[in-house]
This record gives C-alpha cells, structure tokens and sequence, in this order.
C-alpha cells in the first residue's frame, strides 16, 4: 500500500472535509470521519478527479475504513507505479 | 433591462480588538493553534450596549459618502443577529442615516445575507421599484457565540460593510449580475440557535441553559462550504457565458482561511487570486464580503477596471455568487 496515496487521501480529507490530520488512520471509518453518505459521494468525486478513475457510487459506503479507499485505489492501479 | 450598479463602498468595525492572546485560554488552546486552524489573528467586537444597526449606521453612512448621495430609495439590511427580534432592525438604521421614508427591511442568510441583499437590492433596481439601493451587511456575532466554546468563539467578530447601488447600464463598470443564489433547508441544522424562535418559544418552558448560543456542526460546514462555494461559482460563470480565467479576483465569505484555500483548490485556481482579510476581522457573517472588499480595494489587491467574482455560504443553508468590473470609486 503506498504511503503516497495514503498522503493525498489525508490532505484530501484534511483540505475539503475539516477532518483533523491525526485521525486519518488506515482503520478510521469514515463514518468516524464525520462523512456522511453525500460527503463520500463527494469525496468520490475528489478521488476521480485527483487520480484519473472512476469509483461506482456505492464502491465506498460509511462503514468503509480509509483502508478500505486506498484498496479500491490500489485494484484500479492508482500508486502502483510511483 | 436596467442593471444594479455598485458606486459606493463603507465599512466599520467596532474599535474593541480581541487577540487570540486574549481567548486562547480561555478556549483551552494556544493563539498559533487559533490561527493555524482558521487562518485568525484577531476580531473586533462591540462594547457593552452596541448594537448591530450603530455598526450599520456607520458603514451605511461612510457608503453614501463614497457614492457622493444622501438619498436612496431603499435600504436592505443583511443581518442575523438583529438589534431586536421585532421589529427589523433596517427601519431604525435608515432613519439614524437621514433616510426617512424610503423602504427599509432586513434579509436573514446567515453568512449568505450580504449576497441575497444585493440581489433584493438589484431586483428592486431592475423592477423599477427603486432607481438607488442602500445594502447593508452587519453582524455582532459576539453577542451570540458561547464564549467558552472554541468552534465559534475563536472564529466570529463583529463589523458592518455596505455598498450604494444605483440604476444603470449592464455594460457599465460596477454592474452587477447575473447571479446565482441557493439554499438547502435539509440541513438547517448544521448552523443554527436553537431557542428564541417559535419552535421552542411555542413550548412555554424556558429554553434549556445554553440554548441560547450559536452552534455549527464544525467539519459538515467546512466541506459544505467549499463545495458549494465552488459549485455556485461556477454555475455563475456558466450563466455568465465567463471561465476562470476572466476573474482577475475572488472575493468570498471570510469563514476560514483553510474554506479559502480548498475553494481555490477545488476551482483549480491560485490562492492569491483570492482576497483574505480574515486575519484582522475573523469571520464577520454578512459584513464578511464588503469588508473583505474594501480591505482589498484600500491595499491595491483590486483595482478599478478588475472583474470580481463575490460568494459566499451560510446557514439556511444559503450560497450566493455574483461577478462585477470593479468601478473606480473611493471606498469610505
């Protein structure tokens, strides 16, 4: 998993959504983030406009951890060659 | 179709200043983790007994100094914390300035206000109602805030800004529109007092302590803001027939500095196309765009001839954008 990709996730979360950088964790929900169901919906858009992919509307849901983002990140190749 | 044409700018704030020396243990946090956070350096609040409209009035009065007028037909006053939940504050305010008569009232859009003022004032413009419009935009957010609450009490100051709109034509320099103004009543919640109105006062029980103040459910408004002050930015160049790249400035709502950078982001623009001034003031609710306009009318950020995209978002919720050729007028 790639340090990289967890850092553009943070400043994401940090920058967009008023999430605190010491509670982006790879085990954090986003629930736990203060992201509603609309704020993953956003957040999804952020992510294919940040790395170029398209991410199905219910491919992250509130229960999901950060973990789980940059797994669905890493299958549709982001991060793995850089 | 007859255009709404800013020719005169004034804004005050009240003298008392409140470092975040003086607060920040209060609120059980240091002065960098306030400015780091919002940006923050200071605000000005009112003194014991000041209320909005003396704020009001003295911005109103400086705005019609810079228009060179005494008279207009219509003052729209932008406030949520009126001097007095009955009546609106706007009559009393036209009347310290000499405006007897003219029509007066307020517009609740929270952090909005300023921007759905402007629009009132243009729509009573180009409706022929009125050929010149006081719009006003003042808070005393200090009066509502929780003093121990860090959320809000490290962000909000006090301060009023207004502009003097006249009848003229679209392609003139200072004309304002189009528009592009929303809301979304869903989450209402999010920014809100909780008593004082109707649905608690409705109860017959006295509210619950501290149901008084002001609450913002932090981390929903801050990504709110930025999405939404984004989206109606560029639903207002859409509707403009304008990109990006013919606005020379963004002036938007003084929330926090880190709302500023990530609309910038989001836009895809630079961050010094973007006028702050949130240091000095904090965020001033609906006095929060005149301010920041005048704050960078008076150190040559904006010059006359630059177009300027103005936005803001507040509670409601609200959000509101509109564009203008900054005219050459002398900001009082």
């Amino acid at each position: 998993m790639s340090t990289t990709v967890l850092d553009r996730l943070s400043e994401i979360l940090v920058g967009y959504f008023g999430v605190e950088e010491h509670e982006v964790t790879p085990d954090a929900t986003f629930a736990a983030l203060d992201l509603d169901s609309l704020a993953i919906v956003e957040f999804a858009l952020v992510l294919e406009k940040e790395f170029g992919v398209v991410i199905a509307e219910d491919a992250v849901t509130p229960r999901a951890r950060v973990a789980d983002a940059l797994a669905l990140l890493s299958a549709k190749g982001v991060g793995q060659d850089g | 179709m007859t255009s709404a044409v800013l020719c005169g700018l004034g804004t005050w704030v009240p003298p008392a200043v409140v470092p975040n020396a003086s607060i920040a243990a209060r609120l059980g946090t240091s002065e960098e983790w306030i400015h780091g956070r919002t940006g923050i350096r200071q605000r000005h609040v009112v003194e014991a007994g000041m209320a909005t409209s003396d704020l009001a009035v003295e911005a109103g009065q400086r705005a019609l100094k810079s228009a060179d007028t005494d008279t207009v037909d219509a003052l729209v006053l932008a406030t949520t914390t009126p001097d007095r939940p009955c009546p609106a504050t706007a009559p009393g305010v036209a009347h310290r300035l000499g405006l007897d008569r003219c029509a007066a009232f307020d517009v609740n859009a929270v952090c909005t206000g300023f921007l759905y003022g402007l629009a009132s004032g243009t729509g009573l413009i180009a409706s022929g109602v009125a050929e010149r419009v006081l719009v006003v935009g003042a808070d005393t957010f200090s009066t509502i805030v929780d003093p121990d609450c860090r959320a809000t009490a490290a962000i909000f100051g006090d301060g009023a800004g207004a502009v003097v709109l006249r009848a003229g034509d679209a392609d003139e320099p200072g004309a304002l529109g189009p528009f592009d103004l929303g809301s979304d009543g869903q989450d209402a919640d999010l920014i809100m007092v909780p008593a004082g109105g109707s649905r608690q006062r409705s109860t017959r029980e006295p509210a619950p302590p501290g149901a008084e103040f002001f609450t913002m459910a932090g981390k929903a408004v801050f990504r709110k803001a930025i999405f939404q002050m984004a989206g109606s930015a560029q639903a207002l160049l859409r509707r403009a027939g304008l990109g990006l790249a013919d606005i020379d400035r963004f002036v938007i709502h003084q929330a926090n500095a880190r709302i500023i950078n990530g609309v910038a982001d989001m836009l895809g623009q630079p961050v010094a196309k973007f006028v702050r001034n949130i240091d000095q003031v904090g965020n001033t609710a609906a006095a929060s765009v005149p301010l920041a306009l005048a704050s960078a009318a008076g150190n040559g950020e904006l010059v006359a001839g630059q177009r300027v995209l103005l936005g803001a978002f507040g509670g409601g919720l609200t959000w509101g954008s509109t564009v203008l050729r900054w005219p050459d007028i002398e900001a009082g």
